[in-house]
Order: structure tokens, then sequence, then C-alpha cells
């Protein structure tokens, strides 16, 4: 293997005439990552992506701290599905100890109900996003005002508005009480009611259909063969749905259905989380009326012995895994997470080629990507940790050298 | 054709694989492989209507390398299994066969398990680190054992100096 090869970009192929780079920095990206398209006329052939730029070496962070202060970096792993990750982690955690089916029901109930209006929020913003990188602003306000509404019952509940901090291992930290109860049942109907006012919006606007219908179609053949994942594999009509497929404690005893479309594109694929808002209002509701009486949580050892543990759910971008090897102390031996981006990433890159270049914001947003949990491994410290005041001059010559290496990467 | 159970799958895989000992839940498993079995076993499961590779965790033990591909089994009720492929590599050959012919959706977690522990795999379609920066030396792999975090550090630095500075 040769130096070149191992370098982020490959060389342009002979059948294309341009190549485009967007990012790492772009308007489109709200998240570090460099695409390098390669066109012929207006249309992409080959695709070439280089990730790595938002690289923070959680995992090998979770190796030093102990399973309790876990807790607290495995929801720092991304701002919008905190919730999941956390989620994830105290079931792998738990099935290492063998308590996962300890968990009182009343802890499984609120933690569905924390990960529900999780994903009401992230769709909603989602969808948010999706008519900003169409063009239609209008919409993208409207949505983000009330999505205010659910960060507020978010808050109700747990205290916070981005990290819940409401799991702990062998159940929940905090209580719901029939108060709070009372305070968030009108709520979840209003944002319901809103949610529908966006579907009847989002559907009939034609100028922002038209920018969707038969865009960067992802067959049913094609998403199982690149191992997608989440709202675009329901999209094309397979039921890949962890919550019913392997589901975590407690999702088995509500009663909820799977949206799901056939017909592949992007519209379908909105189609999908919008259907998903509606149902996680109703489970939200189920929750709140039929929360079981009893403990909030169980004791849980600071040691673990030696075992390992995998546990999946169903985060709102898709499936989330994470994997926890215990060693006998209080802290991990190995903790892989793979985020829904990852997995994600190869059939979006197959679903740009032949795409347009101006569809190509969309078509980037339809896995809804999260760099953030996408990239965590390692760690990426080029100035060796010794603090360094750097000139101006010093960033601008830097800079620029970069800018040179880049563009000579580009001409072969 | 599916199967009911995951232990029914276990016993279809047969001699390829070798169970160790049962352990956590009804919807986990874990089956150690060789690797030459590993194409076979994947070949085998995916007769019984597997197609869905989760991931690949990867870390260093005693042992060399070990490798887990997380793989959904279509079971009863319309649920999945996990069922967990345990492949154990040589520390002094850590070189396995690509799974990118049967499960194309492999190719970037192989990358990544490249990337951070220095595993080959033979007849992928493009062997490149995946996140780590360019001027990453060809032989570091933060995630293996026998580096630790300065080391890492300084390696890079020296390889900035000599990339970026005058």
């Amino acid at each position: 293997m040769t130096t070149e090869k191992m370098k982020g970009i490959g060389p342009i192929p002979e059948s294309c005439d341009y190549s485009i780079a967007v990012g790492p920095q772009h308007p489109t990206h709200k998240e570090p990552m460099r695409w390098i398209f390669h066109v012929k006329g207006e249309t992409i052939h080959e695709v070439d992506l280089r990730l790595g730029f938002n690289h923070r070496g959680i995992e090998k962070a979770f190796e030093s701290r102990t399973y309790n202060q876990n807790l607290y970096l495995a929801e720092r792993l991304c701002g919008i599905c905190s919730n999941a990750h956390q989620y994830c982690y105290v079931q792998a955690a738990e099935k290492c100890a063998n308590l996962y089916d300890e968990v009182t029901e009343r802890a499984q109930f609120i933690r569905i109900l924390l990960q529900e209006l999780e994903r009401i929020q992230s769709h909603q913003l989602w969808y948010g996003v999706l008519a900003h990188d169409t063009g239609y602003d209008t919409m993208f306000h409207i949505t983000w005002r009330d999505r205010e509404i659910v960060s507020d019952v978010l808050e109700l509940i747990s205290g916070n508005r981005v990290t819940y901090s409401m799991y702990t291992l062998g159940g929940v930290r905090r209580d719901i009480s029939k108060e709070q109860i009372d305070k968030i049942l009108p709520m979840v109907a209003e944002i319901k009611k809103r949610s529908l006012y966006h579907k009847h919006v989002l559907e009939s606007e034609k100028s922002f259909v038209v920018r969707q219908k038969d865009v960067a179609p992802l067959s049913a053949k094609d998403a199982l063969r690149f191992c997608a994942n989440g709202p675009v594999v329901r999209a094309a009509g397979i039921n890949n749905d962890i919550r019913k497929k392997d589901p975590p404690l407690g999702y088995d005893r509500i009663p909820f259905d799977i949206p799901i479309y056939n017909g592949c594109d992007i519209f379908d694929a909105m189609r999908v989380r919008m259907d998903e808002t509606l149902i996680a209002c109703d489970i939200s509701t189920y929750v709140l009326e039929n929360l079981p009486a009893g403990d909030i949580r169980i004791k849980f050892p600071k040691k673990i012995p030696p075992n390992e543990g995998i546990s999946r759910v169903e985060a709102p971008r898709g499936e989330d895994i994470h994997y926890v090897r215990s060693n006998g102390t209080n802290k991990p031996d190995r903790h892989k997470i793979r985020a829904p981006t990852t997995g994600n990433i190869l059939s979006l890159r197959h679903r740009l080629k032949g795409a347009q270049v101006a569809d190509i914001p969309p078509v980037i947003r339809v896995i809804d990507p999260c760099i953030g949990c996408c990239e965590r491994a390692t760690f990426i410290d080029v100035k060796s940790g010794k603090s360094k005041t750097l000139s101006n001059a010093h960033l601008i010559s830097r800079a620029n050298r970069a800018y040179r290496l880049k563009t000579k990467v580009l001409e072969f | 054709m599916e199967v009911k159970t995951l232990d029914e799958m276990i016993t279809k895989l047969g001699s390829l694989v070798s169970v160790t000992e049962p352990k956590n839940y009804p919807l986990d498993r874990y089956v150690d492989v060789s690797p030459d079995n590993l194409i076979p076993a994947v070949q085998k499961l995916k007769e019984h209507g597997v197609t869905h590779l989760s991931t690949i965790p990867a870390y260093e033990c005693d042992e060399g390398y070990r490798l887990l591909y997380i793989m959904s089994v279509p079971v009863k009720d319309g649920k999945w299994g996990k069922m967990t492929i345990v492949v154990t590599l040589d520390k002094n050959k850590p070189e396995i066969e690509s799974l990118t012919s049967e499960i194309p959706g492999a190719e970037y977690y192989e990358r990544e398990v490249f990337d951070m522990l220095g595993i080959t795999f033979h007849n992928h379609p493009d062997h490149r680190r995946l996140l780590s920066p360019d001027i990453m030396p060809d032989d570091v792999f933060p995630l293996r054992k026998d580096i630790t975090y300065q080391e890492i550090r300084d390696r890079l630095a020296a390889e900035a100096k000599v990339r970026y500075e005058e």
C-alpha cells in the first residue's frame, strides 16, 4: 500500500470532467465532512468522502472512566440524539452485569417516554432543515418555532433541554409526578396538532414536493446490500424498526404501528419521519396515561465481572449499537459505538451517483447525517499537548499550506 | 427459509462454528469461527435471509486481535436476533479476507478496523484509513495496546512538523 493510497481522497476518474469539493466547512453542512463530487456536466458520476474532522477520541475516553462517569460521556456523543446513546449504553452495561431484565416497569416506561419525546424533537428539527435545504425557509422557521414545545416538555421532565441526564445504570434518575403528567398531556396534544399542520403543509406545497419526488432513489435491494438503517430503509418498503424487531424492554406492551412507504425517494423518507412524529406523540400519551407504579431504579454494582453486552435502540436516525466489554474492574475494557450515520454513509454515496448537482443538499440531508456521533473513536491532537500561542501570520500560512495540499491532491 | 430461534441457526451452521458457552439473553448469541470459515459461515447465514451486518467491534486481547461481526438473524414473530460471529486473529499475522464480496455494507466498518487496529482485509475495494488524519504515520494504529497516548502525540507532532512547518 503506497502512501498516496493512504490519503483521504482518491484520483479523478477519466470519464468525468470536473471535481467539486464541498466542505469540510460549507453552508450545506451543519457539521464538517468533505465530499468530492466527480461530475460530467451537471450529473454526479463518482463520489468520494473524507471523514475525520470531528474525531474526538470518545471510545478511548470511555476506557479510562468508570461506568457511572461514562453515563454522562455517552450522552455527549451527539446533541440531538443524546438520549438514544445513553439508552443504548445503559442497556449494554446492564447486559454485562446480567441485570437487564430486572429494571422496573416504571423505569422502562419513563425511558421510553424520553426516547419518544427525543424522536419528536429530532424529526421536527430534521424536516425544518430539509425545508431550509430546499429553499423553503418559511417552513423552517415555523417548525423550529413549534419545536420549542417539545423542548419545554423535556425541560419540565428532566430540567435540561439538550442533554437530559435522565437515565442511570439500573433505572432512571428522576421520577415523574402526577402534576407533571397533568401539565405534559395537553402539551403533547398541542405538539401533535402542530405536527399534523406541518404534515399538511409540507406534503401539499408543490415547489417543495417537486424537489424531492423521485430524486436519488434508494431501492430496497440496495438498502439491504449496503446495510442501511433507519427511516430511509422504511421508505423503501422494508420494516427494520428496532422497536419491533429487537425491542428494548417495555416496547412490547405498547400498541403502535410502523409507517412504511414504497417510494424509495426523499419524499417518502420525509413522510416516514412525519408519521413517526405523530406516532411518537401517541406513544408518549399512552405511556403517561399508563405509567406503572413502583420504584424507578435498582441497585447497580460498581464493578462488573468479565462479560460482554451488545444493545441496540431505534434512535431517531436509525439503528444505534453499543458494545461494552467488562473486565472485573469499575472501568470497561472496550466500548464500541456505531451511530446510525456510519451505517448509512455507504448507501448515501451510492444514491448520490446519478443525481444533479443542485440536488446535493436535500440528498445529503435524507439520512440526517450526524458527524458528531459518526466519528468518535480515538484522538487527534496534533499540537502534542503543549500549550503554544500561534500568531495570526502563522495560522494564515498554515491555512494556505493546507489549501495548496488540497489542490495538489485534486490534480491527480 | 427462516429459522425459529438463534439456537436452531447455530445447529444449521454445524461444524463451521463452535459455541464456547451459552450466555446472555435469548436474542443474543456469540459463536466462535476460525478466520478461514468466516466467508462460508456468512454464506450459510445469507441462505437463511440474513443480510444486515450492524458493525464490527474489534479489540486487542491476550490471544491476538478479536473481531465481532454482529449479524441480524430473522427469527420467529418477526424479530431479529443478534448473532455475533467472533473471529480471533494471530497477533503476528493480523490479516483476514474481506467480507465485502458477500456483504458490500461491510466496507466502512472494515476501513475503521484497519484504521484503528491495523488489521489488513484482503480483496477490500478501497483499503484506506477512514477517520485518522492524513499525517498519521503508516505504522501507527491508535487502539493497539503497545502504543500510548504520548507516543501517538509525539509521532503526529513530528509528522506535522515535516509537513506544515518550514
